[in-house]
Parts: C-alpha cells; structure tokens; sequence
C-alpha cells in the first residue's frame, strides 16, 4: 500500500509510539519529590526506600535508565512487580485471556445492538423512530459503568440468577456466561457513538446515485437496504469501532473490577490501587501501543477499501 | 470519533419544533435540579451530621431517602454530591476549553509543522484509554479532586482542538476572512476578531455534552476510591459506600447512581439540544 496517505499515517503512528515510549518512562518522573517514597507510601522505612531506589535504578542519569527502560522494553521486559515479585510481562500475559474475551464479546454485541438500531433510524431520517434510536443511547452517556455492572448484578445474578454475579473461568462456556453482563456494560457505554455514526454512514449510502438507481429500477426497499446500502456502510462500521477501541478498552478496567474477572484491567486498577508502579507503567505502555496499532490498522483498512482516501485529502476523523 | 460528532449531529428543520421540546424539557429538569441543590440545605440535615441512634433507617417525612450506615440523611447527601460533581464537571473542563480551542485554531492557521506537531501530541494522549491515563494520573497525584482537574485538563482539550480545527479550516474558506486577509489585517487580528467569534459556539456546545463525561469519570474514580475522598459526599463515593447494604437498603446505591443517569440524561439533551440550535442558525 504505497498510497501517500497511508504512509504519512504510519510516520505519524510511529511518532506516537516513539512519543509513548518516552511518556511511559517519564511518569514515575514527573512526580514531585522522590519517585521510590511515592510507591512505598509514607510509612516506609528510608532503608526500604534506598533499596528501591537501587532496584529502579533512579540515582543514574536520565537519559541512562530511559536506554535502559528502552532496551529491556523491546526485549520484552517491562520489570518486576513491586507487590507480588514476579515479572510484569508474566502478569500481564497470565491475565490476558479474559479481556481478550470480553473485548472480543463487547465487540461483537456493540456491532449486534448498533446495525439493526442504526438501519432502523437511518430509514426515516427525521422520523419518530430515529429521534427515539438518536436520543435513547444519548442518554446512556451519562450512565456510569459501575453503577449499570452494579444494577445488572442486582437484578439478573442476585434475583433472577440467570448469570453469575461474577468472576471467570471453569469450562468456556461457563466463562462465556459470565461474560454476558460485562460485555452489555462495555458495549451499553459506546452503544452512543457507534449507533450515531452508522446512522450518518448508512443515509449517506443512502443518497449515494447507485441506491437511487436501484430504487428506480423498482428493487424493492428492504433489499435495497440490505444490498445497497448495508455493505456500503459496513466499512464506516468497523472503522467507528476501530477507532473507539481505546474507549471500549478503558471501559474494560472499571467492568473488569466491579464483576471481579481477573483481567489486565483489574490488575492495572489493583496496581494502581496498591501503588505497584512497575504494573502501572508496563501496562500502560503495552495498551498505549495496542491502541495506537488498532488504530493504524483500521486507517489502513479504510483508506484500502476507500479509493477515494487514497490520494485525496485526509479525511476528518 | 467522540461525542463531539455525536452532538454536532443536526437535525432537518421539519422535525425543529419537536427538538426545541427536548431543549426545554432538558432546560427545566436542570432548574429543578439546581432548585433542589440550592434550596435543599435549608429544609435537609447537614449532609454530614451523625445520627448513630438512627442508621439505615428507611424513607420518612424527616428524612425522604432514609438514612446511611452513620444515620446521615441520604437526600441532603445526595443533592450535595450533585452539587459538588456540577462545580466539578464545570470547572474542569474550563482549562481544557481555552487551552484546546486555542491550540486548534494555532493549528489550521499556520498548518505546516505546528499542525503535525499538535496533531501528534493529540493521537499520543488518545492513545492511552480515557480511565487508564487518569488512573495513572491518579496513581502520582493521589486521591483527591486535584488529580482529577489536572487528568481533565491533560486530556480533554483533545476534543476541543480537534472541533476547533475543523471549524477554522472551514472558516478561512469563507469570502468575509478572505477579505479580512485581503484588507491587509495582521493574522493576529483576523484570528481573534473575525473567525474566532464565528467558531466559539461549536466547543461551547460539546462542553456541554462533555461536562457528562467528566462527572461519570469524577463518579467512576470516587468509586474505586482515587478520586473524591470521604466524608466528602460525591455520586460515585456514595454509590461504593451503600454498596455493602444493597440487600438491606438498595435506595443507598440506587438513588446516587440515578442522580448521575439524571444530571447526565438532562445535560447530554441540553448540549445536543444546542449543538442542533447553533448548526440551524
């Protein structure tokens, strides 16, 4: 793909992650007064807190620890966890395979709930039942995560006992049960943003000359809809959910922690919590660069599929 | 992709009396809610004031919420954290506002290297999700509500920049800045008094829809216990505090996290309310 376009993304993605790297490193920096009194708490004793200054290696020069920071991050090694002793690679990895799950359940019912909510307000724009399908989700903007996990526990574990309350893991499918109310938070809290972008993406297709040709040969309105104007707007749809990956990931931390799924973002939440800095910084940087990769690839995709990005101007995100 | 295009959505002008409707209805749930945060205090107990003789009690005329595990009067400490996550929601956003819209116009007026450079810094603080770079935040600065105006400030202005951009993009098309340039103006002068009066409505507008994000962020960090700390009362902090009684007294968990559905539902009508107001005029 030697489109100019997708090559000054991926400079620009290469920035960022340069950029990344270095505000991973910096923020054990930026804190007023000593870094290693910051993670031991003021109750530590000045021996312990000498000790860890060693450990981090904060007495040498800056630029020193960030080669240092650098060459062990490439290598795969993003330290040691100050609470549990073991390193924050092994962590993280022991804890991936639930939040992949979720991401992956979240995805998939954001794109179940928002296609038939967005066909249905995009085929009378203006209508009662798209104002009902563009303020509804409106609403949910203001519906903390937290609150919805703590309702949805209430109502459908601790009454009903049609899901459990929480945790993960016994066999895949009691896994996948366990998933379904953590993935109707996450996917409930972008369920605003994607509904109302397909809806602008799917009138848009439906302006589009080749629909209106299709209408006029006298195919009938559904299969219009589904022929036409659907596969049109199918692209604008995985790239709304592309780029709103990082919202859907931070969303995963709070969901993560309120059903107890021993994820990556209860760990960065508990790390955070417990003041285990090595964690916090790691974590951080591998979903920084996850994000970043997630989002350049579906720019990537876009301009692919769209001739028209090739060359042409850069679009507004 | 943000709120921002989901509130700077318009409408056809058919449908524009059904949505002044929802302008108003938005308009008067937040006046009564102001009402109430205003006028409570003098009718409720002090949201902070024990009663160890009276706790968990359920809804009466003295206290219409109940009372909590310290026999605090439920209702005076809700309307105070409604009260507190407004001023929050408000104020915080104020720095990422200016700094934002200004950066934005900077941006598509001199182009060139100043918009890459800001464009970066911009996909750089998007690149880490919202909740883990104020928990990060967070983690240095300590609970408190500093951390919060200080993660604000470091991440919202993104939004603002970006709409900002557009809008001056599209505003150094126009005929009146083309003249403005031609009349010999310095870019100065052009920027500040002939395209920044046309674009200011449009952050103006989203700021709206974003004080929402800011209170749900406020509620959700109180609630893991980084954010506001007790016996402060704030939406999320109470939420986490009545969680432990749910079974017996679910109106210390429901009733909090209804007010941040409220306060979010009535704000988020009002900014989309204003956003179809400013495309229309």
């Amino acid at each position: 793909m030697a489109a100019p376009s997708a090559r000054r993304r991926l400079a620009r993605a290469l920035v960022a992650v340069a950029l990344v790297v270095v505000v991973t490193f910096l923020f054990i920096h930026i804190v007023p007064g000593d870094p290693a009194r910051a993670i031991l708490g003021p109750q530590a004793s000045p021996d312990a807190v000498s000790a860890l200054r060693d450990r981090l290696g904060l007495d040498r020069p800056l630029l020193a620890q960030f080669l240092d920071y650098l060459s062990h991050a490439v290598r795969g090694d993003l330290g040691t966890s100050v609470a549990e002793g073991v390193s924050v690679t092994s962590l993280m990895v022991g804890r991936a395979a639930p939040t992949v799950a979720l991401v992956l359940c979240s995805a998939i019912l954001t794109v179940v709930l928002t296609v038939p909510l967005a066909a249905l307000a995009a085929r009378r724009p203006g209508s009662l039942v798209d104002h009902a399908v563009r303020t509804v989700p409106l609403l949910g903007l203001g519906l903390p995560a937290f609150w919805f996990a703590l309702v949805l526990i209430q109502v459908f574990a601790v009454r009903l006992g049609w899901f459990p309350a929480g945790g993960y893991g016994g066999s895949p499918l009691q896994s996948l049960r366990a998933l379904v109310l953590p993935a109707l938070v996450t996917a409930v809290s972008i369920l605003p943003f994607t509904v109302q972008s397909l809806r602008v993406a799917m009138i848009e297709a439906a302006d589009a000359d080749f629909v209106a040709a299709a209408r006029a040969r006298g195919v009938p309105p559904w299969r219009v809809l589904r022929r036409y104007v659907f596969r049109n707007a199918a692209v604008p749809a995985v790239v709304v959910l592309g780029l709103n990956m990082g919202w859907l990931v931070g969303n995963t931390l709070i969901v993560e922690k309120v059903f107890a799924i021993p994820g990556v973002g209860a760990l960065l939440v508990d790390a955070t919590l417990s003041r285990d800095f090595p964690v916090v910084q790691g974590l951080a940087l591998v979903i920084a660069l996850l994000v970043i990769g997630t989002n350049l690839a579906t720019e990537l995709v876009r301009i692919g599929l769209d001739p028209r990005l090739r060359h042409g101007k850069e679009s507004l995100r | 992709m943000s709120a921002a295009t989901l509130a700077a959505e318009g409408g056809s002008s058919r449908t524009a009396p059904r949505l002044n409707g929802t302008l108003v209805a938005a308009i008067a749930v937040l006046l009564v809610l102001l009402a109430a945060v205003l006028a409570g205090p003098r009718w409720l107990p002090s949201p902070t004031e024990q009663d160890l003789g009276n706790i968990l009690a359920p809804p009466s005329s003295v206290s219409p919420l109940g009372t909590d595990q310290l026999g605090r009067d439920v209702l005076a400490r809700v309307l105070a954290a409604i009260r507190l996550d407004l001023v929050v929601g408000v104020t915080a956003l104020l720095v990422p506002l200016v700094t934002g819209s200004l950066l934005g116009a900077l941006a598509a007026w001199r182009g060139g290297w100043v918009d890459e450079v800001v464009g970066v810094v911009a996909d750089v603080v998007q690149a880490f999700p919202y909740y883990l770079f104020i928990l990060v935040l967070a983690f240095f600065l300590g609970a408190g509500l500093s951390s919060i105006y200080v993660a604000v400030a470091a991440v919202a202005w993104v939004s603002y920049m970006r709409i900002v951009r557009a809008e001056v993009h599209s505003a150094m098309q126009q005929d009146y800045v083309q003249a403005a340039v031609g009349a010999g103006f310095s870019g100065s002068r052009v920027l500040l008094r002939h395209v920044l009066p046309n674009v200011f409505k449009q952050p103006l507008t989203y700021a709206v829809t974003d004080v929402v994000v800011v209170i749900v962020s406020t509620a959700t960090l109180s609630y893991l216990g980084v954010g506001v700390t007790p016996p402060t009362p704030e939406l999320g902090a109470l939420v986490s505090d009545g969680q432990q009684f749910v079974t017996v007294r679910p109106l210390l968990t429901v009733a909090p996290g209804l007010a941040v559905v409220l306060v979010g539902a009535a704000l988020a009508l009002l900014g989309n309310g204003l956003s179809r107001q400013v495309d229309e005029a």
